[in-house]
């Protein structure tokens, strides 16, 4: 039998923002509400907590996965990959093989092929597969309005897997709709009628098609029926041509509640149905992207009944939300900014790039040096030859736990440039090993911390110099 | 009692505010001259034989790489050694320190330290900037009031002290100020005023913050057996300490107290054979109104957890059983990081000596003892202080 997937794993946004509050500023309306980033999220970051959440899922260690393929039209750079801070903050293997798929909402799924085949090629034996996006549209048109955020990962491999991916069936042209030139921060379309049409739904409609008469399959044998969502529009159309129920597709119907995610528009709406899937339900899952569709027959097995995750699902995190209005909204994706130029990071010459290569493993992973004689974690290791307390040089290399409690904070009103998540929190904290860490909070009212409330780390962009981000672990109250 | 190996003879200090019409070079000058000018016999620069600048922000004037001659060379006294001192907050004392250390080597008979600094030819913005500099995670978002903040949050968790009380130090020390000609603010305020500032950084509002400041301080130390020629009325050098701790935040072991603060005191107490019973009066570190409160547990004029108490029953006033910053303290006079310690030398020679009736009758404390305590607390981590005991006793 071929390679499925092992288990899953979601990430949104905490912050959603309703359609018709987008509509209001520029005289229109809307219904539903998309998901927002945070200012110190972006591609890389939800795609962390996708993964870490899919890896635990699975029941393997990150030390286990052969590759690593991010699917993404929004990453953070046009050149510099992604998938190393990834791959790194799991704690993964350096002979991992990693790839970045891009330029298409279709990535993930090119991504997940490739893995496949790595997979039953005996290449590797585990595989993890991202989608994770953040696309944003110019304001005032509906690309704005529609657009939300996510990450969405899969570990692959043969075994105890949760699905069972039967035939995939990929339909391909040269049609080019949605693009986004280099240098240019949003999305834009020519003619929404041309890329109806002739885009998604002629790539969509012959994909499934194609893969029923391929298969021998009616499409009622499919329990669900998992379609990208660029709006709620195009793929109700595609739904009706193909004799596609709503009890159908309703169930992965995450645009009304999440908005365009892109790569990870499909592979969400196949989490939420898997959420509720039962063994020997039938599953098609149909992408769309760029003059692209491949067609997904699933099926699903025993093992979701132990590998369905009961918590950090795709339901916590829908129901984990904050509502921002437009103002806030554009300030987190960075449509509006604080004037002034932020300083850059100081002497000595801590580049991020320079530190970040210098730091990466021990702030990406948390990883302290437990003193051997007197037992006190240091931290920054690489800082701390010495222990700090005794003066002993032997130490063993240890992770921190992930949660504590706060032993005290302050809240900073007044920052410079550079600063966009105003007042800051920051946050020292016991953490369940005993151990005391600083960082900066995230997503926490003022008046909701207080001195021995539980938080848990969060990975997120902790600063920014000349577009190059600095990551590390935040501090968020802690969630279930 | 007293170590009393170095004499304090004179001392100098100008206006401290936001100087826009003074560079750096012009406030040392005033400086200097007021201090030598002042020497009770006269004094003769070419006794100089070293000196000492504490200097932090020199990026600020436009030094890339400031030295010593950037005192003895404007004040006609290139040719002799000059240290520059950049030690955090307490970069002023500690240059003091060092001119005693020198003088008490043996090797300089009269040394010159001089503290200045230009905070005000840098944009707010700018001084915030220590928020993005250091370790680009530790120490993000970290400036001079969220590094005090958090241990004055977790202060007022463990031993209930107030906003009202931390207001209550705000409001004597600008009071203190309004009586000194040389404070940087001359008007004082009242608790209402504090607790309706608006918030810089959780505890602190506006008005529990020392403001952005220029100035400069100097002062002329000497052998002690050679005090007499300059004065009949040395101070002499008590005691003095420093400490120091980790340097990140989180590696604090207790977030009630400053342990640079009470090493250094525990070292100036031992040196001059006195504890905090002797005291007339003290300059303390009060960058943030909750600083003082601390410090008063640190230095040990209350028990620990009580500093609170200590300024609610009016200990630490003028005519209070402890007179705690009576020039105003940083709160008033502001902070001018290298200044800082000079002055409070400078209140401190004036307050011994009772010549502070001169300026302002109203401000002067009873001089009962002879000891008052000079104590600087800071830098990043918070991580060094100086504590420094004077006396008019031989």
């Amino acid at each position: 039998m071929g390679a499925g997937i092992l288990g899953y794993g979601v990430y949104i946004p905490k912050f959603r923002i309703k359609r018709e509050d987008i509509g209001k500023a520029w005289g229109g309306r809307g219904k539903g509400e998309n998901s927002v980033t945070n200012y110190n999220e972006d591609v890389i970051t939800m795609a962390v907590e996708a993964s870490q959440n899919a890896v635990k899922n699975s029941g393997i260690t990150p030390a286990d996965l052969g590759a690593i393929y991010l699917g993404t039209a929004s990453a953070p750079q046009i050149e510099q990959s992604s998938i190393g801070t990834i791959a790194l903050t799991l704690g993964c293997k350096t002979t991992i093989d990693l790839a970045d798929f891009g330029a298409s909402p279709r990535a993930s799924v090119a991504a997940l092929k490739a893995c496949l085949d790595a997979i039953d090629a005996g290449r590797i034996k585990y595989g993890l597969v991202i989608g994770s996006d953040c696309r944003l549209g110019e304001p005032g048109t509906e690309q704005e309005s529609n657009m939300g955020a996510a990450a969405v990962a899969f570990v692959l491999g043969k075994g105890d897997v949760v699905v069972q991916i039967e035939k995939i069936h990929s339909y391909a042209t040269a049609f080019r709709d949605v693009w986004r030139a280099d240098g240019q921060q949003y999305i834009h379309i020519f003619e929404p009628r041309f890329n109806r049409e002739y885009g998604y739904e002629r790539h969509v409609r012959t994909a499934a098609s194609d893969l029923l008469k391929d298969a021998g399959r009616n499409i009622t044998d499919f329990k669900y029926v998992v379609f990208q969502q660029p709006d709620d529009r195009l793929h109700r159309t595609v739904a009706k041509s193909i004799k596609v129920t709503s009890e159908q597709m309703d169930p992965a119907n995450i645009f009304p509640v999440i908005g365009d995610c892109g790569s990870a528009s499909m592979f969400l709406g196949l989490a939420a149905v898997l959420d509720h899937a039962q063994a020997g339900d039938r599953i098609l899952a149909v992408s769309y992207g760029s003059g692209a569709s491949d067609a997904l027959s699933l099926m699903v097995s025993q093992q979701i009944e132990q590998k369905r995750p009961r918590e950090h699902n795709y339901q916590s995190y829908l129901t984990s939300k904050e509502y921002i209005d437009y103002t806030t909204f554009l300030r987190h994706v960075g449509t509006l900014k604080k004037p002034g130029k932020p300083a850059d990071l100081g002497i000595p010459a801590m580049t991020p790039l320079l530190s970040s290569y210098r730091q990466a493993p021990e702030l990406l992973q948390l990883l302290g040096g437990k003193c051997q004689s007197c037992g006190y974690v240091n931290f920054p290791p690489s800082e701390h030859r010495i222990c700090i307390r005794c003066g002993h040089t032997k130490f063993d290399r240890v992770a921190l736990a992930r949660r504590g409690k706060i032993h005290t904070y302050t809240i900073a009103y007044v920052l410079p440039p550079g600063f966009d998540e105003t007042p800051l929190p920051m946050i020292i904290a016991d953490l369940e090993d005993g151990v005391r860490h600083r960082a900066v909070g995230t997503e926490m009212k003022p008046e909701q911390i207080k001195i021995g409330l539980d938080v848990e780390f969060v990975f997120r962009i902790i600063s920014t110099e000349d577009g190059v981000n600095v990551y590390g672990n935040a501090f968020r109250l802690a969630r279930k | 009692m007293g170590w009393n190996k170095v004499a304090l003879v004179g001392v100098g200090l100008i206006k401290f505010g936001e100087l826009f019409d003074k560079s750096f070079e012009e406030m040392v000058e005033e400086a200097y001259l007021n201090c030598i000018n002042s020497i009770d016999k006269g004094f003769d620069p070419k006794d100089i034989k070293a000196a000492w600048l504490g200097e932090c922000n020199s990026r600020t004037h436009g030094h890339a790489s400031i030295s010593g001659a950037a005192l003895t060379g404007n004040i006609g006294l290139a040719g002799i050694p000059c240290t520059r001192v950049e030690n955090g907050c307490p970069t002023g004392s500690d240059a003091f320190r060092n001119g005693c250390l020198g003088v008490a080597s043996g090797v300089y008979d009269v040394v010159l330290v001089v503290g200045a600094e230009k905070m005000r030819d840098d944009s707010t913005a700018n001084l915030l900037n220590s928020a993005t500099r250091g370790h680009p995670v530790l120490m993000r978002g970290e400036t001079a009031p969220s590094q005090f903040a958090p241990l004055a949050v977790r202060h007022m968790y463990e031993f209930g002290t107030t906003k009202q009380q931390l207001a209550m130090v705000a409001v004597k020390n600008r009071a203190n100020g309004a009586l000194d000609p040389y404070s940087h603010n001359q008007s004082p305020i009242t608790i209402e005023d504090v607790l309706n500032s608006p918030m810089v950084c959780l505890p602190f509002g506006l008005f529990d913050c020392c403001p952005q400041t220029d100035g400069a301080a100097a002062a002329i130390l000497v052998r002690a057996d050679l005090a007499k020629k300059y004065t009949d009325k040395p101070v002499y050098i008590a005691g003095f300490g420093m400490g120091t701790d980790t340097f990140y935040i989180h590696e604090k072991e207790s977030f009630t107290e400053f342990v640079a603060t009470v090493r250094a005191a525990k070292q100036a107490y031992a040196m001059a054979g006195i504890g905090p019973q002797d005291l007339d009066l003290a300059e303390v570190h009060d960058c943030f109104s909750w600083t003082e409160i601390v410090d008063y547990e640190d230095l040990g004029f209350c028990p620990k957890g009580q500093g609170g108490k200590f300024v609610e029953q009016g200990h630490s006033k003028i005519g209070g059983k402890l007179p705690v910053n009576a020039s105003g303290g940083l709160l008033s006079k502001g902070h001018p990081l290298g200044a800082t310690g000079v002055a409070q030398m400078c209140e401190l020679f004036w307050q011994l000596r009772q010549e502070v009736p001169k300026q302002n009758p109203k401000r002067q404390v009873a001089i009962k003892k002879g000891y008052g305590l000079q104590h600087n607390v800071g830098g990043r981590g918070i991580s060094n202080s100086v504590v420094t005991l004077l006396s008019i006793n031989p």
